[in-house]
């Protein structure tokens, strides 16, 4: 890895960061982004009135009018999926955004600082890794309705020490760096070092994190779903695929129904894995 | 090997601290919808259409067991209590049967099921990683296991509902759901034995194909570490045979961080675990959950994500306190 280095432009450097992904980054790159697309650009093409209850025919196949088929309430299946890959990826994204911050950060400050209170955000950070948070979102959801966000927010409240627990390993071999020692004897400040001379080399690391965040914020929100106590109040690729199988869509060969879900949601978990597997190899060279 | 005292109190506390969380999660919750818990409990339940015989009795038998009419550090006392003694009252719809006598009937199938699962996916995953670096498969090896890595990114319910598919639906080489035969006696029989073990056979092996991908990649990259050390170099001086250095000196000392990992990993398993029963409707505390779920039961819903909670907590206890056994070189004071 090299040291952070200011003598090349931000063009080259985006271009040089592009070069360094592999095959393997693209693969999965492209199944996440062909969902992205799909839930962005279906919105234009489509009508919120079919996915009203009885709207069409009740579990017709795919045919030229309902591309996806209808499922047992008669609603259009495409209109659905489109309607739910944005709130699925939205969970996945927010519960990373607010994580992988909160994680950056405690890990930057309590790898590099000592005292009582890295001491005591330490202890935090190997406690909650031990908490199970979807048994515990079972507990609060079965009971108080939530919403998307909310499930987001608690998702990122046990999800944080996944990322602080490792950015707080990489500090602690990072301070021992010739580079790192180089600016504290040429008294740069605290913060400096931190930010701007750790920081950028630990970023490929974070990424993973942040993908892998991801990845876990959706296959617990869909957990939830399958267990019928995630959230109503708007379609996601997790409540399609309950709906379906307790409808037992499975054995009443109503494939239209259970199937693209459950690429769809195949297509998310592997491409994230994909991107994580990439941005991890970058990140041990 | 000296008994590191403040790593088994260390663990100790974090175990207390989990399960006191799941407790107090448990506590909280019903109180925050308006009036009492019980009656908050009973409210949602009859407001979803299901009734509930003898619910003045239920509550007043939830009321004097929580001391509900105390100051609400009382109630919080009197629950952790209960608690602790594993006594989460009555079912709300079952009752009077009491929340603990339908948990320890599904825990058994539970435990079977990851117990079972844990042990194939660990030992194959493990051994894969370590025999794929020691053997030198190069790509060609890579090419063989990537299907199963692919299949470890997959969430084990999904994966659960594609074996149900295809094996239950289109091959019908096993059955769709439970855990016996319909009508079967219990009676310990080598036929009642192959059909619990036909039923077993699809959840157990949606988590296993499902988790040892990660055992593999794991073992795989400390292999490699290992390989590189000057021990290994020595140990092959030394000329001891190669299944001597490949149990004694890689796969002894490249598996520490596995061991640490399983207990990592021990939330996630069990989580996952509880939706496969939920697919496959296996009679544990899974698919229990999930009728509790629609019986809105809150009492057993409580007494259900508890007891996982503390199943993981014990799990992760357990392995914890068997690691210094298996690496006694550790620095217990840095822990």
């Amino acid at each position: 890895m090299q040291a952070y280095s200011t003598t090349r432009s931000p063009a080259q450097k985006i271009v040089s960061i592009f070069k360094s992904f592999d095959l393997t980054f693209y693969i999965g790159l492209l199944l996440v982004l062909l969902l992205v697309v799909f839930g962005a650009l279906g919105q234009f093409f489509i009508d919120q009135r079919d996915i009203r209850l009885g709207a069409s025919s009740f579990s017709s196949p795919p045919s030229a009018e309902h591309l996806f088929g209808t499922d047992a309430l008669g609603r259009d299946l495409l209109t659905l999926l489109i309607l739910a890959t944005p709130t699925t990826l939205n969970i996945g994204v927010v519960t990373a955004v607010i994580a992988t911050s909160i994680g950056t950060f405690l890990g930057l400050v309590t790898g590099y600082f000592r005292g009582p209170l890295e001491t005591g955000i330490r202890t935090l950070i190997d406690i909650m890794i031990a908490i199970p948070a979807l048994l515990i979102l079972v507990s609060i959801a079965s009971f108080l309705p939530s919403s998307n966000t909310v499930i987001a927010v608690i998702l990122a409240i046990f999800a944080w020490p996944f990322t602080a627990r490792p950015v707080r390993a990489q500090v602690l071999s990072l301070r021992e760096r010739a580079f790192v020692k180089l600016s504290k004897l040429s008294k740069r400040s605290d913060f400096e070092i931190i930010f701007f001379d750790m920081l950028p080399n630990i970023t490929p690391f974070i990424a993973a994190g942040f993908v892998s965040t991801v990845s876990n914020a959706i296959l617990a929100a869909v957990g939830l779903q399958l267990l019928g106590i995630g959230p109503i109040d708007e379609p996601s690729i997790g409540l399609v695929l309950q709906e379906a199988f307790f409808a037992s869509a499975v054995f009443r060969e109503l494939w239209w129904w259970w199937i693209p879900p459950m690429i769809m949601l195949s297509m998310i978990f592997i491409g994230l894995f994909l991107i994580s597997l990439s941005l991890d190899r970058i990140a041990r060279h | 090997m000296r008994l590191p005292v403040s790593y088994i109190a260390k663990r100790f506390l974090s175990f207390v601290v989990v399960v006191w969380v799941a407790a107090s999660v448990n506590f909280i919750v019903p109180r925050m919808a308006p009036g009492d818990p019980i009656g908050a409990m009973v409210a949602r339940m009859e407001l979803q259409g299901e009734v509930i015989e003898d619910s003045a009795e239920l509550i007043a038998a939830y009321r004097e067991k929580f001391g509900l009419d105390g100051s609400l550090w009382d109630q919080y006392v009197s629950y952790l209590t209960s608690a602790v003694q594993f006594d989460f009252g009555h079912s709300l719809s079952y009752f009077p049967r009491p929340v603990s006598d339908i948990i320890l009937d599904a825990l058994p199938y539970t435990l079977g099921l990851l117990a079972v699962s844990i042990i194939i996916s660990f030992t194959v995953g493990t051994l894969l990683g370590a025999l794929i670096v020691w053997l030198k498969i190069g790509r060609s090896g890579i090419g063989l296991v990537a299907p199963l890595l692919l299949l470890g990114s997959i969430p084990q319910y999904l994966l659960a509902i594609i074996l149900l598919f295809v094996f239950s639906f289109a091959l019908r080489w096993f059955p769709s759901g439970g855990a016996h035969a319909l009508g079967a006696s219990h009676d310990f029989t080598l036929a009642n034995f192959i059909e619990v073990a036909r039923h077993g056979a699809l959840p157990i092996m949606s988590i296993v194909l499902a988790s040892a991908g990660g055992w593999l990649i794991g073992m795989r990259s400390m292999t490699i570490t290992v390989t590189r050390s000057d021990y290994l170099t020595l140990a092959k001086a030394k000329g001891l045979s190669q299944l001597r250095i490949f149990y004694h000196y890689v796969i002894r000392n490249a598996i520490l961080p596995q061991v640490t990992n399983l207990a990592i990993a021990m939330g996630s398993i069990v989580g996952g675990a509880i939706l496969v029963e939920v697919v496959f409707t296996y009679p544990g505390l899974g698919s229990h959950l999930l009728r509790a779920i629609n019986n809105q039961d809150f009492t057993v819903i409580q007494g259900m994500t508890y007891t996982l909670v503390l199943s993981v907590a014990s799990a992760v206890l357990i392995v914890d306190l068997l690691y210094p056994w298996l690496d006694p070189r550790i620095n217990y004071e840095d822990q």
